[in-house]
This record gives C-alpha cells, sequence and structure tokens, in this order.
C-alpha cells in the first residue's frame, strides 16, 4: 500500500469519526437532560408534567403547560408576521429587483440575520413594548406592552431576514431554463413565479421555515426582554407569556435549595430539545413526502 | 418583390438590419433575411456565432437579460417585435420554443401540456382533455403515455420529455416554432424521434432551428442560415447551401475544416 493509499483510508477514517462525534454529542446531550431531571419524572407523571398549569415549586408542583403554552404563542404569532411578508420580499428580491438592489440589500440582510439577539431584545423594550401597550389601549384591553405580541413581533423581526435569505438563495439557484420554459408559453412575470419558479423552491422555502421556527423557538434573550414572564396560561396576545427558554435562563443557578427545583427546569431544557427535534423530523418527512412526489 | 402581396408571400419573420447587443459587444451584426411561411429554416454556426442569441430574440426571450438591447428592425407579420406597444406575452403565445435542456415542469403529464391553455383561461375539463391529448398526438408522445397523464413528467426520459416539451409548445396552437438546439442533449434515436417529428410539424407552423450538428440541418431544413461571429454569411436553400456554398466561410464550416 502506498502512503497515498494509507492517507486516503486515514483520511475517511477520521470524517467518518468525526461525524458520528457529532451525533454521539446530540445524543449525549439528551441523555444528559434526561438523567437529570429524573427526580422530577419520578415523583411527577409526564401527564402532570405537560398539562397542568400550576407551577408552585415550593410546594413540588411543576405544570409545564403555561410554559409550552407561551413557547407555542410566540412562534406562531412570530411567524405568522414573518413568513408572509419575508416570502413576498425574498420574491421580489430575487424575481423582481434589478441586480443593483439586490446585490446592494443582500449583504444587508445577511448581517441582519446574524446581529445578536439581545439588539433586538433591546430594540422591542424601547420601541414595540410601547406601542403594543398603545395599541392594548385602544382595543380596550390594558397592559404593560410585555405580551405575547411584543414578542412575537420582536421574534417575527428577528426571522425575517433569515427567511428573506434563505429563501433568495433558493430561487435564485431555480434553473434559468424553469423560467423560461413558463415566460415561452405567454406566463406572465408573476404566473412564471408563482405556478413554476416557487413550485421548483418549494422544499428550499419549507426548509427556511423550518429553520426560522426552529429559531424562534429556542430563542431566549429577545423573548425574555419583551414577553413579560409571567406563569400564567396566555389567553390572548396581550396578555404576558412566558417561554421556556426564558424559564431555564431567569431561574436557573438560583432558588436551588428548592427540591427538584434544578430537575424542573432540566426537564424544560429536555422539552425543548425534544419538542424542536420532533418539529424537524416531521418537518423533514414532510418535505421529503413532498420532493419524492416530485421525482 | 411584387408590389401586391398576398398573406402567404409576405415573410413570417423579416429582419432589417437588425442586431442584438450584450452590453457593448455586438453579438448579432446587421442581420437582414426573410424567413417563409410553413418551412423549415435552421440556423448553423460554431458556438458563440449569435445562433441562439438571433433566435431568441424573435420572442424576445433576451429580455430576460438586463443589459441586452437591439437595433434595426425585426418583423414579425409585419408586426414590430421590439415595439414598446407589444404584449410581450401575446407575442410569446404565437411563437412558441423548445429549449436546449428539456424544461418540463414539474408537474404531472398532463398539466405540463394543459398549462398554456389555462393561463388563457380555458378551465372546461373536456377541452383541456382534447387539446392535451391533440397535443401530444402531433408531438408523437400520446402512444407513450396515454395511460399515465398523470404521473409526473420528469419521470419521462429525456427524449419523452423533450417531446413533451413540444406538446405544450403546440397546445397554444402557435404560428411558429423556434428550437434551440432540441437535440443536443439526447441519444441519437431520440433525436431521430424529433428530427421525423419536426418533419411531421412541416407546413403546419414555421419552424426554425438552431443547430450545431450540419447533418441535421440538411436533413430537417428547407432553408438554411449561416451565422458566424455575429454575421449572417449565407443564407439560402438548404440543398444549395450545402452543395454549392457561395462563401468561402460556408465552405470551410460545412466541410468541417473549422466550428
Amino acid at each position: 500500500m502506498t502512503s497515498r493509499h494509507i492517507l486516503d483510508r486515514l483520511t475517511s477514517a477520521v470524517v467518518r469519526t468525526l461525524a458520528f462525534a457529532v451525533v454521539l454529542f446530540a445524543l449525549a446531550l439528551a441523555v444528559g437532560l434526561y438523567v437529570k431531571s429524573r427526580p422530577v419524572l419520578y415523583t411527577h407523571s409526564l401527564m402532570q408534567l405537560l398539562c397542568t398549569s400550576a407551577w408552585r415549586p415550593r410546594q413540588g408542583e411543576f405544570g409545564f403547560l403555561p410554559f409550552i403554552a407561551g413557547s407555542i404563542a410566540v412562534t406562531s404569532v412570530a411567524m405568522i408576521i414573518a413568513v408572509p411578508l419575508s416570502l413576498l420580499s425574498a420574491v421580489y428580491l430575487a424575481e423582481y429587483a434589478p441586480t443593483r438592489v439586490r446585490e446592494s440589500l443582500k449583504p444587508i440582510i445577511d448581517l441582519l440575520a446574524a446581529l445578536p439577539s439581545v439588539i433586538f431584545g433591546i430594540w422591542g423594550v424601547v420601541a414595540i413594548v410601547p406601542v403594543v401597550k398603545q395599541l392594548g389601549q385602544w382595543c380596550g384591553r390594558p397592559t404593560t406592552g410585555y405580551t405575547v405580541l411584543a414578542a412575537g413581533l420582536v421574534l417575527a423581526v428577528m426571522v425575517l431576514p433569515l427567511i428573506i435569505s434563505v429563501t433568495m438563495d433558493v430561487l435564485t439557484a431555480v434553473p434559468r431554463e424553469a423560467r423560461e420554459a413558463g415566460l415561452a408559453l405567454g406566463a406572465t412575470r408573476w404566473e412564471t413565479t408563482r405556478h413554476i419558479v416557487l413550485k421548483c423552491a418549494a422544499p428550499g422555502i419549507v426548509a427556511a421555515i423550518i429553520l426560522a421556527v426552529s429559531r424562534a423557538w429556542g430563542e431566549t434573550m429577545a423573548v425574555l426582554m419583551v414577553a413579560g414572564n409571567v406563569t400564567r396560561l396566555p389567553r390572548s396576545l396581550f396578555d404576558p407569556a412566558y417561554p421556556l427558554p426564558a424559564l431555564i435562563a431567569n431561574n436557573y443557578g438560583e432558588m436551588m435549595s428548592i427540591p427538584r427545583y434544578d430537575a424542573a427546569l432540566m426537564f424544560a431544557a429536555l422539552l425543548l430539545l425534544v419538542l424542536v427535534t420532533v418539529f424537524n423530523l416531521g418537518a423533514q418527512l414532510l418535505l421529503f413526502r413532498v420532493s419524492r412526489r416530485w421525482q | 418583390m411584387s408590389d401586391v402581396l398576398t398573406a402567404s408571400d409576405t415573410p413570417h419573420v423579416r429582419a432589417e438590419n437588425f442586431s442584438v447587443f450584450y452590453g457593448a459587444m455586438e453579438a448579432v451584426r446587421k442581420v437582414t433575411l426573410d424567413i417563409s411561411r410553413g418551412n423549415v429554416t435552421a440556423i448553423i454556426g460554431p458556438s458563440g456565432c449569435g445562433k441562439s442569441t438571433f433566435l431568441r430574440a424573435i420572442n424576445r426571450m433576451n429580455d430576460l437579460i438586463p443589459a441586452c438591447r437591439t437595433a434595426g428592425r425585426l418583423l414579425f407579420d409585419g408586426w414590430h417585435i421590439y415595439d414598446p406597444q407589444v404584449d410581450v406575452v401575446a407575442l410569446r403565445q404565437r411563437i412558441g420554443m423548445v429549449f436546449q435542456k428539456p424544461n418540463p415542469f414539474p408537474k404531472s403529464i398532463f398539466d405540463n401540456v394543459a398549462y398554456g391553455p389555462r393561463l388563457r383561461g380555458c378551465t372546461r375539463r373536456n377541452e383541456l382533455a382534447e387539446i392535451v391529448e391533440r397535443s401530444l398526438v402531433r408531438a408523437a408522445l400520446w402512444d407513450e403515455v396515454k395511460d399515465r397523464l398523470h404521473e409526473n413528467a420528469l419521470r419521462l426520459s429525456g427524449g419523452q420529455q423533450q417531446r413533451l416539451c413540444i406538446a405544450r409548445a403546440l397546445a397554444v396552437d402557435p404560428e411558429i416554432l423556434l428550437m434551440d438546439e432540441p437535440t443536443s442533449a439526447l441519444d441519437p434515436r431520440a433525436t431521430t424521434r424529433i428530427e421525423d417529428l419536426i418533419g411531421e410539424l412541416r407546413g403546419s407552423y414555421t419552424i426554425i432551428i438552431v443547430t450545431h450538428n450540419m447533418q441535421q440541418a440538411a436533413r430537417v431544413s428547407d432553408y438554411t442560415a449561416f451565422f458566424y461571429e455575429g454575421d449572417l454569411i449565407e443564407y439560402g436553400a438548404t440543398t444549395e447551401l450545402f452543395s454549392r456554398p457561395r462563401s468561402k466561410q460556408t465552405e470551410d464550416y460545412i466541410t468541417g475544416r473549422f466550428g
């Protein structure tokens, strides 16, 4: 065996090991969280933990429903606002905008997507919370402004550049032949975009949305600063929410004298991990099904 | 030229000192030619000679390229193709196009062919089915796909995909069919089928085909135009051009001395 062959084998062994190591690390993370949250799992049923809303750590009551609902609420609001807006922006930038506009805006959008989330949090406190407070008064729902709506808006602005950027890349990657086929049949630009380009790009766009949901779901800092963090099931846009990541960030390391409290927070982290994984797997499966139908 | 022109005498496409520029580069240089109705006209020439650019100018596909502009006149049935008033969408429905790489939509076979008619507002199921069948029959694909019209078009072979693209173009009843190297991505058998098909469509449509394959031009076309570096070097009846080329460059090209 020559040295080139040895090097070849060595390289494949190393990259294989590294690839498995990454997967193993993720698994180890989940197992670690599970082990650490066992104390609370011994004393409470999964039903009790997931489906009740009483959160009284001192009395040993750990109902995660308000936090789960809070997370779902702020993420949903963010997506309802961000997805249509960002898709339309991406379509404009990729399909309609003059090259110069596209090429000068793309780096700015990429930069926005990479901005630290605490900046969005501060901007939320300064700009969004007062607006939401005002809005609540007009709607006859007096609030502090620290609400589901405020958190949803801040998250929406955070994930907007992310979806726009990925969707633009996906749209630009649609081959020119696909567009030409539509135009040559007498389709207008919008018809070509809607029937053909978006259809070809659909798997990539879904992937962009999955990415955005995962980002919003796990976002801690920006949400924590504007959501209000009240342990109650949110019933309207003007109610405060207390999403899971905020719960962990606000409380871990404090009040550790309370029995099973840290186990409960570990369980919150596990929940966060499991839910985001399930969502991702589900979405990937859907994507796989959809794209297989067209192959 | 006589003073009175009947419809069949008017050239279907006429170029008068027609040029296409990409930025400062003149890709097609002051071309003048008449393309007659119902015939097959081949455009040949080495890569980069402007033949595709000229073809794509006829249904204004070059509009997609930002730095592209034209000069001179290009007429379709006596109408200025580059008149700002022209409805490009309507123009493209009358001048269909088949591309180098088969490009079916990621839709079913039926929906591919029905796409054009649906754009024009045809929604009746029976009427659409009739158009789809007629177009597929004309494109010599019907027998192969009639039992699986609702299967994804991307499952077809390359040659079938290209015939599907021809059917799709025919479904909107164009007068002219532009073909941009339609067989360059296909194997010899599929190529023969497309060439046979071109022969069958002759007379019903004006066909303009760009090809890098001189044998193909000789086999399928009535007239041939030879382009070289943006200039139209020679244009005439195919049999004439291949047997008695007037220009030295044409002769060198068709005898394989360059290109």
